[in-house]
């Protein structure tokens, strides 16, 4: 008899048309089968009459099938088919990419951007690293297109080690973008006039003003400006975007005598 | 004996998790891409790399042609501004991406870009001009190079070596403007070679560097019907400090 359900069973699964789900159709009729001659048999049936009247009890085959077929449609199954390629494909590519990139790319706001020796603003200076010699008030958030600029930290160090200029700012930047296929914005078209009419101009020397960004994260980015030159050190600096025209003014506070 | 309970999440039709395959399937292709670098088409990447500059998306004045297939350079024109770039293929056939932006500051009349090519060497180098002569169809370009060059080792140390060439160049103008030139080395001078070294350098808008090179370039601009419209100058020397 068991033998016949396995005959009734190819039966009904013939007439499913998407075959990938004819395995499982097939065992979890087989349960609902076996599940309904282990109640007879409970009730004192003979093994053999508890096949056959559960067999019987099972239906038609064609018709079984035929309703069968209406539920595991085959454009639909091919379709969820398709989705799962796609899913696992596509997630085992990007896991592919990120590990062979060397697992590079941190989510945002987690890389370590913050130089070790320069860790602090207006207030004591780590020993061993330069001596911060003002103290420097930062402008408010900056927006240009989509771009918000905010300044998270402001430091002014006196650098012997350089003897081309006497002091060295430098800006950490938070620039976010809810635009994130954009990337982060341009930090290098910069230049900066301070209270004594200096100009610092990053065509004309690269030690005068410069600027540059990290591309981790998505939509938002760390970035540094850095601004080198020499005594006395103004009152004021205001750097600028050459192409975006966005400013920022600093206001620079000199601590005491180098 | 006490059954565990699970948190058991719903069960899904075959339709939903049709839905969350491809929605699973969205968010991998948009984390590939951007793993990736995010390229995409020339004009949209014209257009976002504009916006990282606080530009409107700019207009093309010029695109070369594929160089191997994967690589062209672009210059792109804005009301008082122009920059030139390399756009290239991230693969054989697929979208790109935008990267090495020149802008050169507003100067009337003329203003000149040297090419991004890897295949730059010292027998010379392709270069393009651009003019906002109206009618321009074809320019011949005067170029006159001159270095003053002291070698500081070897047998020649001491003495001073004058180099002094003049170039012909001819191109047609496009619609925009641009032309396409190309100068190259007339003999087998290595002060040529590093004249014209310092030259396509200069080119570049980022200054700071000391060249002993300094270059005067004449520009004549015709119409279509060889009348002459207009003659340009430009010098390109390190300022005096």
């Amino acid at each position: 008899m068991r033998d016949d359900f396995q005959i009734w069973v190819d039966a009904v699964c013939g007439e499913v048309r998407f075959w990938p789900d004819r395995e499982g159709i097939a065992k979890e009729l087989r349960v609902h089968y076996e599940d309904h001659c282990k109640a007879l048999e409970r009730l004192s049936y003979e093994p053999d009459l508890a096949a056959e009247r559960s067999l019987r009890a099972m239906g038609s085959p064609q018709e079984v099938g035929r309703a069968l077929d209406r539920v595991h449609r085959p454009w639909l199954g091919w379709l969820w088919v398709l989705s799962r390629v796609l899913a696992w494909g596509l997630g085992l590519c990007l896991f592919v990419t990120i590990v062979v990139d060397g697992g590079s790319r941190y989510p945002a706001g987690t890389a370590p951007a913050f130089d070790a020796g320069v860790q602090k603003v207006n207030g004591e200076t780590p020993a061993g690293h330069a001596e911060e010699v003002c103290t420097v008030a930062w402008p408010p958030p900056v927006r240009f297109g989509s771009y918000t600029v905010t300044v998270r930290q402001a430091a002014c160090f006196h650098e012997e080690a350089a003897p081309a200029w006497d002091w060295e700012m430098v800006l950490w930047l938070e620039i976010h973008t809810p635009d994130i296929w954009l990337g982060p914005c341009d930090l290098t078209l910069l230049e900066a006039v301070d209270s004594s009419e200096s100009c610092y101009d990053g065509r004309r020397s690269d030690w005068e003003i410069w600027g540059n960004v990290s591309e981790q994260g998505m939509g938002t980015y760390d970035g540094t400006v850095t601004i080198c030159g020499t005594d006395p050190i103004p009152e004021w600096i205001e750097v600028r975007h050459e192409t975006a025209g966005w400013t920022m003014r600093l206001e620079l506070e000199e601590r005491g005598a180098l | 004996m006490r059954r565990r309970e699970f948190i058991r999440l719903p069960r899904l039709s075959r339709g939903q998790k049709i839905i969350r395959n491809l929605l699973a399937a969205l968010l991998f292709l948009f984390l590939l891409w951007n793993v990736a670098d995010r390229p995409v088409p020339l004009a949209l990447a014209l257009r976002w790399e504009a916006e990282r500059y606080g530009l409107p998306a700019p207009e093309i004045l010029y695109q070369s042609d594929w160089d191997r297939g994967h690589r062209r350079e672009v210059i792109l024109g804005w009301e008082g501004l122009a920059a030139s770039g390399v756009f290239q293929k991230t693969w054989p056939g697929g979208l790109g991406e935008l990267y090495g932006l020149d802008f050169q500051p507003a100067e009337e009349g003329l203003r000149f870009f040297a090419t991004n090519r890897p295949l730059v060497t010292p027998r010379g180098f392709d270069f393009y001009l651009w003019t906002d002569t109206p009618e321009a169809a074809r320019v011949a370009c005067q170029v006159e190079l001159r270095d003053t060059a002291h070698p500081g080792i070897g047998p020649e140390t001491g003495k001073a070596f004058y180099f002094e060439e003049t170039y012909g160049l001819e191109a047609e103008v496009n619609g925009h403007g641009v032309a396409s030139l190309n100068i190259r080395r007339q003999g087998e001078n290595a002060w040529e070679d590093a004249a014209l070294w310092d030259f396509y350098s200069m080119m570049f808008s980022s200054g700071g560097a000391v060249y002993p090179t300094e270059a005067h370039v004449t520009a004549v601009f015709y119409d279509e019907a060889g009348n002459k419209l207009r003659t340009c100058e430009r010098w390109f020397r390190t300022p005096e400090a």
